[in-house]
Protein backbone atom coordinates (compact mmCIF):
# COMPACT_ATOMS: atom_id res chain seq x y z
CA UNK A 1 0.00 0.00 0.00
CA UNK A 2 1.48 3.17 -0.93
CA UNK A 3 0.50 7.10 -1.20
CA UNK A 4 1.57 10.90 -1.81
CA UNK A 5 1.67 13.56 0.40
CA UNK A 6 2.26 17.36 -0.70
CA UNK A 7 3.12 19.29 2.38
CA UNK A 8 4.44 22.78 3.36
CA UNK A 9 7.88 23.27 5.53
CA UNK A 10 8.24 25.82 7.92
CA UNK A 11 11.88 26.79 9.26
CA UNK A 12 11.60 25.36 12.69
CA UNK A 13 15.29 23.12 13.18
CA UNK A 14 17.87 25.46 13.92
CA UNK A 15 20.95 22.73 12.79
CA UNK A 16 18.78 22.01 9.61
CA UNK A 17 19.18 25.67 9.35
CA UNK A 18 23.07 25.96 9.99
CA UNK A 19 23.73 23.06 7.55
CA UNK A 20 21.27 24.82 4.84
CA UNK A 21 23.78 27.62 4.97
CA UNK A 22 26.59 25.72 5.38
CA UNK A 23 25.52 24.39 1.39
CA UNK A 24 25.27 27.61 0.60
CA UNK A 25 28.55 28.02 1.02
CA UNK A 26 28.36 30.11 4.10
CA UNK A 27 31.93 28.73 6.03
CA UNK A 28 30.67 26.79 9.11
CA UNK A 29 32.78 29.22 11.08
CA UNK A 30 31.03 32.49 9.98
CA UNK A 31 27.44 31.24 11.58
CA UNK A 32 27.00 32.32 14.91
CA UNK A 33 24.38 30.48 16.57
CA UNK A 34 22.75 31.65 20.04
CA UNK A 35 20.09 30.35 22.92
CA UNK A 36 19.56 33.97 23.87
CA UNK A 37 18.30 36.39 20.90
CA UNK A 38 21.36 38.20 19.96
CA UNK A 39 21.60 41.79 18.41
CA UNK A 40 22.20 42.09 14.77
CA UNK A 41 22.56 44.99 12.88
CA UNK A 42 19.99 45.55 10.22
CA UNK A 43 20.04 48.75 7.56
CA UNK A 44 20.83 51.78 8.54
CA UNK A 45 22.23 50.33 11.91
CA UNK A 46 18.65 49.67 12.57
CA UNK A 47 19.24 46.44 15.40
CA UNK A 48 16.92 43.42 15.65
CA UNK A 49 17.58 39.94 17.67
CA UNK A 50 18.49 36.90 16.62
CA UNK A 51 19.16 33.28 17.21
CA UNK A 52 21.57 32.71 14.24
CA UNK A 53 23.43 35.10 12.76
CA UNK A 54 25.85 35.62 9.93
CA UNK A 55 27.38 39.46 10.35
CA UNK A 56 27.53 41.45 7.23
CA UNK A 57 31.33 41.14 6.74
CA UNK A 58 31.12 37.31 6.58
CA UNK A 59 28.40 38.07 4.18
CA UNK A 60 30.57 40.12 1.86
CA UNK A 61 33.25 37.36 1.94
CA UNK A 62 30.97 34.75 0.40
CA UNK A 63 29.53 37.14 -1.77
CA UNK A 64 29.47 34.31 -4.40
CA UNK A 65 27.64 32.57 -2.01
CA UNK A 66 25.01 34.72 -1.48
CA UNK A 67 24.93 35.84 -4.54
CA UNK A 68 25.06 39.57 -4.16
CA UNK A 69 26.17 41.51 -6.92
CA UNK A 70 27.12 44.82 -4.48
CA UNK A 71 28.43 44.50 -0.52
CA UNK A 72 25.95 43.69 1.84
CA UNK A 73 23.88 46.89 4.05
CA UNK A 74 22.57 44.42 6.85
CA UNK A 75 23.21 41.43 8.71
CA UNK A 76 21.18 37.70 8.13
CA UNK A 77 19.69 36.40 11.08
CA UNK A 78 17.06 34.14 11.76
CA UNK A 79 14.87 34.82 15.08
CA UNK A 80 13.07 31.61 16.61
CA UNK A 81 9.19 32.58 17.23
CA UNK A 82 6.44 31.84 19.73
CA UNK A 83 5.93 29.12 17.56
CA UNK A 84 9.08 27.71 17.59
CA UNK A 85 9.34 28.70 13.87
CA UNK A 86 12.29 30.69 12.73
CA UNK A 87 12.15 34.16 11.29
CA UNK A 88 14.22 35.13 8.18
CA UNK A 89 15.69 38.65 9.36
CA UNK A 90 17.09 40.10 5.85
CA UNK A 91 16.55 44.35 5.59
CA UNK A 92 19.20 43.80 2.26
CA UNK A 93 17.99 45.01 -1.03
CA UNK A 94 21.08 43.70 -2.84
CA UNK A 95 19.71 40.21 -0.98
CA UNK A 96 18.41 38.20 -3.85
CA UNK A 97 15.06 36.72 -2.20
CA UNK A 98 15.64 33.17 -4.30
CA UNK A 99 18.60 32.64 -2.43
CA UNK A 100 16.45 32.66 1.04
CA UNK A 101 14.15 30.22 -0.63
CA UNK A 102 16.81 28.11 -1.73
CA UNK A 103 18.23 27.93 1.79
CA UNK A 104 14.95 26.99 3.36
CA UNK A 105 14.86 24.19 0.72
CA UNK A 106 18.09 23.24 1.68
CA UNK A 107 17.02 23.44 5.63
CA UNK A 108 13.92 20.77 4.85
CA UNK A 109 16.53 18.67 3.35
CA UNK A 110 19.00 18.73 6.34
CA UNK A 111 15.58 18.48 8.33
CA UNK A 112 14.86 15.40 6.96
CA UNK A 113 18.03 14.21 7.21
CA UNK A 114 18.57 14.59 10.78
CA UNK A 115 15.15 12.79 11.19
CA UNK A 116 16.20 10.10 9.15
CA UNK A 117 19.58 9.44 11.17
CA UNK A 118 17.61 9.97 14.58
CA UNK A 119 15.93 6.60 13.48
CA UNK A 120 19.02 5.05 12.25
CA UNK A 121 17.00 4.31 8.54
CA UNK A 122 19.87 4.42 5.55
CA UNK A 123 19.51 6.77 2.64
CA UNK A 124 20.55 8.39 -0.18
CA UNK A 125 20.31 12.03 -1.74
CA UNK A 126 20.55 12.47 -5.19
CA UNK A 127 19.40 15.34 -7.74
CA UNK A 128 15.98 14.47 -10.02
CA UNK A 129 15.21 17.50 -12.66
CA UNK A 130 17.40 20.07 -10.48
CA UNK A 131 15.78 19.06 -7.25
CA UNK A 132 16.86 17.73 -4.12
CA UNK A 133 15.73 13.89 -3.54
CA UNK A 134 15.80 11.87 -0.59
CA UNK A 135 15.33 8.11 -1.15
CA UNK A 136 15.52 5.70 2.61
CA UNK A 137 14.78 2.04 2.78
CA UNK A 138 12.18 1.71 5.71
CA UNK A 139 11.96 -1.63 7.70
CA UNK A 140 8.32 -2.58 7.76
CA UNK A 141 7.64 -3.28 10.78
CA UNK A 142 4.73 -5.52 10.22
CA UNK A 143 6.42 -7.89 7.89
CA UNK A 144 5.05 -10.96 8.75
CA UNK A 145 8.02 -13.30 9.53
CA UNK A 146 7.65 -16.29 7.61
CA UNK A 147 7.93 -19.53 9.85
CA UNK A 148 10.48 -22.42 8.74
CA UNK A 149 9.02 -24.93 6.63
CA UNK A 150 8.52 -28.52 8.49
CA UNK A 151 10.52 -31.61 6.42
CA UNK A 152 7.97 -34.29 7.44
CA UNK A 153 9.33 -37.82 7.01
CA UNK A 154 6.98 -40.94 5.96
CA UNK A 155 8.71 -44.17 7.23
CA UNK B 1 11.55 -3.51 0.29
CA UNK B 2 9.11 -0.69 1.58
CA UNK B 3 10.79 2.74 0.08
CA UNK B 4 10.15 6.50 1.32
CA UNK B 5 10.86 9.19 -1.46
CA UNK B 6 11.01 13.16 -0.75
CA UNK B 7 11.50 15.20 -3.37
CA UNK B 8 12.40 18.85 -2.20
CA UNK B 9 10.53 22.07 -4.22
CA UNK B 10 12.59 25.02 -5.35
CA UNK B 11 10.21 27.71 -3.49
CA UNK B 12 11.84 26.34 0.06
CA UNK B 13 8.55 25.46 1.31
CA UNK B 14 6.87 22.46 -0.24
CA UNK B 15 8.15 18.42 0.05
CA UNK B 16 6.39 15.77 -1.76
CA UNK B 17 6.19 12.50 0.39
CA UNK B 18 5.97 9.47 -1.90
CA UNK B 19 6.14 5.52 -0.14
CA UNK B 20 5.67 2.34 -2.20
CA UNK B 21 6.09 -0.92 -1.38
CA UNK B 22 4.54 -1.11 2.27
CA UNK B 23 2.17 -3.36 2.98
CA UNK B 24 -1.07 -3.09 5.66
CA UNK B 25 -1.41 0.65 6.26
CA UNK B 26 2.10 0.69 7.56
CA UNK B 27 3.07 3.59 4.51
CA UNK B 28 1.22 5.82 6.35
CA UNK B 29 2.08 5.14 10.26
CA UNK B 30 5.55 4.33 9.56
CA UNK B 31 6.42 7.62 7.55
CA UNK B 32 4.33 9.56 9.44
CA UNK B 33 7.79 10.62 11.64
CA UNK B 34 9.01 13.06 8.61
CA UNK B 35 5.79 14.69 8.47
CA UNK B 36 6.29 15.52 12.38
CA UNK B 37 10.06 16.23 12.21
CA UNK B 38 9.63 18.52 9.39
CA UNK B 39 6.50 20.59 11.05
CA UNK B 40 4.20 19.81 7.83
CA UNK B 41 1.07 21.62 7.42
CA UNK B 42 -1.30 22.03 4.51
CA UNK B 43 -1.25 18.57 3.83
CA UNK B 44 -2.92 17.04 0.96
CA UNK B 45 -2.58 13.14 0.97
CA UNK B 46 -3.39 10.98 -2.27
CA UNK B 47 -3.75 7.09 -1.42
CA UNK B 48 -2.29 5.03 -4.68
CA UNK B 49 -4.60 2.43 -6.35
CA UNK B 50 -2.28 -0.18 -4.43
CA UNK B 51 -3.10 1.34 -0.96
CA UNK B 52 -6.70 0.04 -1.41
CA UNK B 53 -6.00 -3.58 -2.58
CA UNK B 54 -5.71 -4.91 0.83
CA UNK B 55 -8.78 -3.08 2.26
CA UNK B 56 -10.80 -4.04 -0.08
CA UNK B 57 -10.38 -7.50 0.65
CA UNK B 58 -10.50 -6.84 4.27
CA UNK B 59 -13.82 -4.85 3.70
CA UNK B 60 -14.72 -7.71 1.62
CA UNK B 61 -14.42 -10.26 4.29
CA UNK B 62 -16.44 -8.42 6.57
CA UNK B 63 -19.33 -7.99 4.44
CA UNK B 64 -19.12 -11.83 3.90
CA UNK B 65 -19.06 -12.19 7.54
CA UNK B 66 -22.13 -9.76 8.27
CA UNK B 67 -23.39 -11.71 5.25
CA UNK B 68 -23.48 -15.24 6.91
CA UNK B 69 -24.44 -13.41 10.63
CA UNK B 70 -27.88 -12.50 9.01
Amino acid sequence: MSHFLDMKVPLTNPEAIVNGLVRKGVPLQDIEVHKQPTRLIGYNGQDRMANIIVRKNSLNNCSNATGMKSGAYSDLGFAEQADGTYKVLVDDINFNPTWVEELSMYHNVESAKIALDNKKIKYVESEEEGLPVIKATIPNRQQKKIAPRRTISFS
Amino acid sequence: MPELKLTFERDGKTVHKETSGFTGKDCESVTEFIEKALKGQDMTRKRKDTYYIGNSNKQRKKTLNSDIRQ
